[in-house]
């Protein structure tokens, strides 16, 4: 594997900005970059980048050997200035020294590789990357941690020492150990690790909930500035903005940072009769988006103001019930009365009230601050199981006599802990048979 | 005749034809491998033109023989040359080098796809020999019997020939791990084995094969020290014999049992080959006379009435049942132990082999549980005419001094006479990853090995694995598709794919917890499971099919005639399909409602009801998998280039180097994940190689 190389803040201007780069072997290169050599690892040292002979910046680095770093490869870090020359001229020394750029994950993937990280906390990183709220970290950082491991594999473990009475009293009923007695402890214990389980998993909460996105879409009449409101609300420029009506033709989606939840801001072209043939399917696709919408910002300006009634119609008539009416162009005219904010994309006017409002829409779903866990549905489906399997052998040993039915509360002990397989690795019959010749005394 | 005294061997040979020995004296010690063919042939071309010379003679001097005595002198005469001529040609189909449990079952196997094969032993008398405890079956072990009965294979045939006590284990417990216990005749046993082989084509040589015949990574024989055999395939099925060694206490005897000898030469040639090869060890106790043993101060366990029977197959005639007996060591027996422990070869250090967990010496018990203050001993009768007890409990390579004493202070044992001591044997075995499904090694074509030798115990593991070895040798010669068994449909299954996926770190022993089917793999329905897939394949005769079918007819007819009849129970009144899937059921009372007596059946159908919900989703498990698991693995696909499999998975999987996606999934430590990845590469690997076809062709 090579050395690879990535920006690991924002692009963009910034104080600072920071390159990590990792690869077996790769700080054999530093020395060709500094001015003079380092020689700590996990040491902060202030160095003058210079490449071909030439001084690039004054940066700070940092370097990690193998394996003790978070890839469990050779690392080093370099704090620059965060201006966009410096950061292509970084780039570009690199690319220099053979190194390339990471693709997406690809840190994190060697850490997995090389056992750093399991492949749970890897998928979690990268949520953690992408997280919206601090109560979502907090429930990413439970699985990364390998809190989430920890509890499951004491759980496991759990099943295990059942299955180690009853696989017990099954293959080795001739055996001088009286495999029989010690099973009327499993019921109970059964009940007991039920009890725990749900508890356990009523901690959860399920990514797909909440990563699916709050959708808002914004319409209006053709230039009315909807673009504009667009990429205020997201703080840079994204739509295509221009005067001329119906500049917007596709949607543009983008992720939306507001007190911190996520949506999708959809902006539209216009709703309105064209024979233009692109921008019509363009309005049929609009009128599915508002069907699908938490909420919908009307946008119209003071020449377009007779249009709202209709529009409002519209947006009703797809079945949207959170609606803001927003006066754009307020910096230009204000009419007197107006059922909504005004707003100027221009001077940023009343923004922070919008935002609010629509934050607003967010918050009827927050993370509980009991669900420590943020995990995949498929784990959930895992746990259903592995729940349903247990309460399985409690009926039949509520209602039977044990050596009756031993045979199949094995069986769903073990599939009840296979279930969890995947989280916490196999144990293979080889393992369980480990157990009890380590725990009984077998043997003839 | 001086010349023959160029042999080492003079004394062994010189019972056969001196040419012969002449050449094979020649061939062993200096020639290469193909003069001694060409000598062979030299030999054969000479004994026949010796016979024919003789009946030239004969027919010029005499004339054509006119009386029907002479006619018949000639045609047997000729049928004596014929028998010759196919003795002398040493050429066979298969040969399987060893007669042990595995030997037998493999040399059965290729005799009754109609192949020749030959078993080499060091002592014929020693065929069938059962050199533990004297008994077959137990939990999973009995799967295994009944599984090989219902291909056709002969151990549960000999073991109702010999059994003297039958025992059901788990009996009140269900079906799926009930297993049918036999202790048997030991000399009883061996002889039914002998008077099986008997029966058949196997060619049987007493002989110690000292090398192998290779070329290519092809195996075309072996060497023995009277003479070589060309085969298409070999069988090694050699045991503990393998550099074994045994330990009495501080003293060590090289051997492979009880005073016989170890092979050394084959082991060295073996590991000429590069195989992994690892070393284990194995003990046994001391054998007692009955006549000295105070039995009426154990307890006594009877055998089970009326007298199950091992064989799926036909009526048994059972020999006079007895009894077997339980004691117990108490802390007098601790105390000497303890004090001497020291002394034991396993505990000074000279014993490297790993010794099975659930098989410890009685020194490890007292080691390992010094709680314990009693352990239980089962005395195992060696037999209905021999006075003889096998002490099943107290296995040990204390030396003999300290066996004599702690011995006696076992209740009932105070005065007893012991024949032989205790025993740990230590030997070489050959890490069975190194071989396919088929027992086949991977390296080395047409080399098959079977039982001890990869690293398990027990005869039923053994003799399961030589029919599989000899089954699909026999495959391989006649060109057929290989026979494959699989988790879902057999413990011998079960056994084979764990061998050849996981390895062994301690002699591998069947157990029921080992199958995940297990709801499926019942003792009873192994013919259900089995017979069918090897009649197809050949291995199962017309007459055991037509006995198969017509005990299914059978049931057929029951299922067909009673599961709606309304059956009472309490006050309500059910269907009988219904009300057997409560477990709680008194089926007895059932099957008094139904006026039947057809236990059998009646059973059947009641555990298929207990059982439905289960079995149902199992199958549709084995479905599912069956699809996605059957994907063969390219061998030219690269773990080390596949991203996103961890390190320590690619080391796995390319020790294990696993033939399709589901031998990978079984693997330790190799997650779903790691499996869907593999699946991708695999699904990518095929595109291009397509891709790459394609242009080919086009261009």
């Amino acid at each position: 594997m090579g050395t690879i190389f990535a920006l690991a803040t924002p692009v963009g201007q910034s104080p600072i900005c920071v390159f990590r780069v990792t690869g077996q072997g790769c700080l054999t290169s530093l020395h060709e970059i500094l001015d003079s050599d380092v020689d700590k690892a996990r040491v902060f040292y202030k160095r003058s980048l210079v490449w071909q002979g030439s001084f690039v910046d004054t940066v700070g680095l940092v370097f990690f050997e193998s394996p003790s770093s978070f890839t469990g490869e050779d690392s080093f870090e370099v704090y620059a200035h965060g201006s966009l020359p410096i950061m292509s001229k970084i780039v570009s020394v690199f690319e220099g020294c053979g190194f390339t750029e990471a693709g997406p994950g690809e840190f994190s993937l060697r850490a997995f590789k090389n056992n750093k990280i399991s492949l749970v906390e890897a998928e979690s990183i990268n949520d953690l990357i992408r997280s919206g709220s601090s109560n979502e970290a907090a429930a990413i950082s439970g699985v990364f941690s390998g809190r989430f491991e920890s509890q499951i594999n004491s759980l496991s473990e759990r099943i295990d020492s059942l299955r180690v009475l009853v696989e017990g009293a099954i293959d080795f009923s001739d055996e001088d150990e009286d495999f029989e007695s010690h099973l009327s402890a499993v019921l109970p214990e059964l009940s007991l690790l039920l009890d725990d389980l749900v508890a356990f998993f009523g901690g959860f909460a399920f990514r797909e909930e909440v990563f699916s996105r709050k959708k808002v879409v914004i319409v209006g009449p053709p230039n009315v500035g909807k673009s504009s409101i667009f990429n205020r609300l997201l703080g840079f420029e994204r739509s295509i903005v221009s005067g001329v009506p119906g500049t917007t033709r596709d949607f543009i989606t983008s992720g939306f940072l507001s007190g911190g939840f996520s949506f999708d801001l959809i902006d539209t072209a216009g709703l309105r009769i064209t024979k233009d043939d692109i921008e019509s399917s363009g309005i049929s696709f609009a009128k599915k988006e508002l069907k699908e919408a938490d909420g919908v910002v009307i946008v119209v300006d003071h020449k377009t103001l007779g249009e709202l009634d209709n529009l409002r119609e519209t947006v009703v008539s797809c079945g949207v019930e959170n609606i803001h009416v927003v006066l754009n162009k307020s910096d230009l005219e204000k009419p007197k009365s107006f059922p909504g904010h005004y707003v100027s994309a221009l001077t940023g006017e009343n923004f922070s009230k919008l935002r609010n409002a629509l934050a607003d829409l967010a918050s009827d779903q927050p993370l509980d601050k009991n669900q420590s866990f943020l995990v995949r549905k498929r784990c959930s489906f895992l746990f259903e199981s592995c729940v349903e399997h247990l309460k399985n052998a409690i009926g039949k040993l509520e209602n039977d006599e044990f050596s009756e039915v031993v045979d199949i509360v094995a069986e769903d002990l073990r599939l009840c802990r296979s279930s969890l397989d995947e989280v916490v690795g196999k144990k293979l019959p080889d393992d369980v048979l480990g157990d009890i010749f380590s725990t009984f005394c077998i043997g003839k | 005749m001086s010349w023959v005294t160029f042999s080492p061997h003079f004394v062994l040979v010189s019972s056969y034809h001196p040419v012969e020995s002449l050449f094979i004296n020649f061939s062993i010690s200096f020639y290469p491998q193909k003069i001694k063919i060409f000598l062979r042939v030299v030999y054969i071309a000479y004994t026949q033109v010796y016979f024919a010379i003789k009946f030239l003679v004969a027919l010029v001097f005499r004339g054509l023989p006119t009386e029907k005595t002479s006619l018949i002198t000639i045609t047997i005469n000729i049928y004596i040359f014929i028998l010759l001529y196919k003795q002398m040609i040493f050429e066979f189909d298969a040969v399987v080098v060893g007669g042990g449990h595995a030997g037998y079952e493999a040399a059965h196997a290729l005799h009754r796809k109609g192949l020749r094969a030959a078993m080499i032993t060091l002592d014929k008398s020693k065929v069938g020999q059962m050199s533990c405890n004297p008994a077959i079956g137990g939990l999973g072990k009995t799967h295994l019997v009944r599984e090989i009965d219902a291909c056709g294979g002969i151990i549960a045939e000999a073991t109702d020939l010999s059994g003297i006590q039958y025992r059901t284990l788990n009996s009140r417990k269900g079906a799926s791990v009930q297993s049918l216990r036999t202790q048997c005749d030991r000399q009883k046993f061996a002889e039914s084995i002998q008077k099986i082989l008997q029966r058949t084509s196997i060619e049987i040589f007493e002989d110690e094969v000292v090398d192998l015949l290779i070329e290519n990574q092809t195996v075309f024989g072996v060497e023995g020290i009277k003479r070589s055999y060309s085969a298409k395939t070999v069988i090694l099925t050699t045991g503990t014999f393998l550099n074994g060694i045994m330990f009495y206490g501080d003293k060590q005897v090289e051997g492979g049992r009880h005073t016989e000898e170890a092979s050394k030469k084959l082991a060295k040639r073996l590991s000429s080959f590069k195989l992994p090869m690892g070393r284990l060890k194995t003990g046994t106790p001391a054998r007692i006379k009955t006549s000295t043993i105070d039995l009426s101060t154990m307890e006594e366990q009877p055998g089970e009435t009326p007298t199950p029977q091992m064989s799926l197959r036909e009526k048994a005639k059972h020999l006079p049942q007895i009894s077997c007996f339980i004691t117990r060591t108490n802390t007098k027996t601790h105390k000497i132990i303890a004090k001497n422990i020291q002394k034991s070869a396993m505990f000074s250090g000279k014993i490297k082999g790993i010794g099975p967990r659930y098989c410890p010496s009685i020194e490890d018990k007292v080691a390992k549980f010094p709680n314990k203050d009693s352990h239980q001993i089962f005395i195992e009768p060696e037999g209905l005419t021999v006075d003889l007890a096998y002490p099943n409990g107290i296995s040990s390579s204390l030396p003999t001094k300290v066996q004599d004493e702690f011995i006696r202070t076992i209740k009932g044992l105070e005065n007893c006479e012991i024949t032989n001591y205790g025993y740990a044997v230590e030997y070489d075995f050959v890490d069975p990853r190194a071989l396919r499904k088929t027992l086949e090694l991977k390296n080395i074509n047409n080399l098959f090995l079977a039982g001890q030798i990869n690293g398990t115990t027990g005869y039923e593991e053994a003799a399961a694995q030589g029919m599989v070895a000899g089954i699909n040798a026999a495959q391989k010669i006649l060109n057929e598709e290989k026979v494959f068994f699989e988790r879902s449909n057999s413990y011998i299954g079960v056994l084979v794919d764990d061998l050849t996926n996981h390895g062994v770190t301690e002699p591998y022993r069947m157990f029921t917890s080992r199958a995940e089917h297990r709801l499926m793999l019942s003792q009873d329905n192994a013919e259900q499971r089995l017979t069918k897939i090897l009649y197809e394949k050949g291995f199962v005769d017309n007459k055991h099919l037509e006995s198969f079918k017509s005990k299914e007819l059978a049931y057929e007819i029951f299922v067909q005639e009673n599961h709606k009849r309304k059956v009472k129970i309490g006050n309500q009144t059910k269907q009988l399909q219904e009300a057997l899937k409560n477990p709680q059921i008194n089926k007895q009372d059932l099957l008094t409602q139904l006026g039947s007596t057809d236990q059998t059946n009646f059973e059947r159908f009641a555990n298929q009801k207990k059982y439905e919900g289960y079995i149902k989703r199992q199958q549709a498990q084995i479905e599912k998998d069956k699809k996605n698991h059957k994907k063969p693995i390219p061998n030219s696909l690269k773990y080390e280039k596949i991203i996103g499999l961890s390190n320590e998975a690619t080391e796995k999987l390319n020790q294990a180097k696993p033939e399709t996606l589901g031998d990978a999934a079984r693997l330790e430590g190799i997650t779903p994940a790691t499996i869907s990845t593999i699946s991708l590469e695999i699904l990518k690997y095929e595109k291009t190689n397509y891709r790459k076809a394609k242009i080919k062709n086009e261009s």
